[in-house]
């Protein structure tokens, strides 16, 4: 097995899952020695790195699908927060430097607007524009609603789901079941759920981590051009300064101000999800009781729209 | 893209699972769809169909046992969940509605003319 080979391999074994990497390592393994078979050495191994870059290639896109669709209104949250990030951070360098264009050169403009448009590409391909305002248009009306109207728009379209898809689907479950089986799905649907919100706001964190190191590599390959190009006037050494400063402070700006308080907000908005589920499930135990009001009024001020 | 709406890709992997029946994992279904689109889809392009079906729960998967000519590692194999192979039926239903009495040949004929 050559280098080449070891290498698709590690980088397979690096990005993927351990369910993932069982399978597709395992599959990867099985082509290659039916291509060999077939065609020979040569071709096969040309075979192996393609279907091992593809394979790398779709577990990465997976891995931004989930975590650019969050799930509904959290994902209109993460767009919310990043562009109030983003406005204030331009806001603050405007007030500190007069003007932000002092630092960003037509090349960090270019690499923005591509990861804009890129972002807003992949959004409408993957059909999360529609969901998020629909969304944002949800939230508005639950909000403008009264304790009672929102009770009621909160129990409006109940569906059996253990995974609290829709949350008014738990109260089917407990009138189908029995409060025993009800309970034991439910706790399973909060363990399910919590382990869900945990990986998602993994990506995020190591996300946030990455545009740390991102900052620090840019800043070195910035350090190393500023070198080889010691003999040059100050004109250029200080825009060449000047670029590896403004990588750096990209990449901080990137991973503090936007996307470690979006991890941030997950977390919160994870957690407030879970204690709400577990609010609702004490109080299904109990069937002698009616549920009172206030849990469904907790319930629907949190409402989110997972389905 | 909604979660009963069906790309041309994710039907045909859908009707490659239901073919393959209990033999329906990753290279397989790979194979079969290279072979009855008559195109060569990546191992790649699969898994991110696969990946894209099982989370909208049309379809489950699960490990089976390992297998030498796989250096060892387990195979995951698919097969369709109820859901799924309801909304397969009505794709397919909706596409035989569509097409019933309709006759290409006039067209074609009116084309070359």
């Amino acid at each position: 097995m050559s280098a080449l080979h070891s290498m698709a391999r590690a980088c397979i074994a690096w990005l993927a899952s351990e369910n993932e990497r069982e399978d597709r390592l395992g599959d990867l393994e099985e082509l290659l020695g039916a291509v060999e078979r077939k065609a020979g050495a040569r071709a096969a191994t040309r075979r192996y790195l393609r279907e091992a870059a593809a394979i790398c290639l779709s577990i990465i896109q997976r891995r931004i699908r989930r975590s650019i669709t969050n799930g509904g209104l959290d994902m209109a949250r993460i767009i919310l927060w990043a562009a109030l990030s983003v406005g204030g951070v331009f806001l603050f360098l405007h007030l500190g430097g007069g003007s932000v264009f002092v630092y960003m050169q037509p090349f960090e403009w270019g690499v923005m607007l591509a990861a804009m448009i890129g972002f807003a590409a992949a959004g409408r391909r993957l059909g999360a524009w529609p969901g998020i305002l629909a969304d944002l248009r949800r939230a508005g009306e639950v909000g403008g609603h009264s304790r009672l109207a929102r009770r009621a728009a909160y129990l409006k379209k109940p569906e059996p789901s253990a995974e609290f898809a829709h949350l008014g689907g738990v109260f089917a479950i407990a009138e189908q079941v029995g409060p025993q089986e009800a309970d034991r799905q439910i706790a399973g649907g909060i363990a399910l759920f919590r382990e869900k919100r945990r990986q998602r706001l993994g990506v995020v964190e190591q996300t946030a981590r990455d545009a740390y190191a991102g900052a620090a590599i840019a800043g070195l390959f910035g350090c190393v051009h500023i070198m080889e190009n010691l003999e040059e006037p100050l004109m250029v050494l200080g825009h060449l300064f000047g670029g590896a400063l403004s990588a750096v402070f990209f990449g901080v700006i990137l991973g503090r101000a936007v996307i470690a308080p979006i991890a941030s907000q997950l977390s919160a908005l994870h957690e407030q999800q879970a204690r709400e589920m577990e609010a609702l499930r004490l109080s299904l135990g109990d069937r002698d009781r009616p549920v009172p009001a206030e849990t469904f009024d907790v319930l629907a001020s949190g409402l989110t729209s997972y389905a | 893209m909604g979660r009963d709406n069906l790309g041309f890709l994710e039907e045909a992997v859908m009707l490659v699972v239901v073919a393959l029946g209990d033999a329906a994992y990753g290279v397989r279904i790979r194979e079969e769809l290279s072979r009855r689109t008559a195109r060569d889809y990546s191992l790649g392009a699969t898994y991110t169909t696969l990946d894209r079906l099982h989370d909208k729960e049309l379809l489950t998967s699960w490990v089976g046992d390992p297998s030498p000519e796989r250096g060892g590692r387990a195979k995951r194999f698919f097969k369709l969940t109820d859901r799924g192979r309801k909304l397969l039926d009505e794709r397919i239903k909706a596409r035989q509605d569509l097409t019933q009495g309709v006759s290409l040949g006039p067209i074609l004929t009116l084309g070359r003319a």
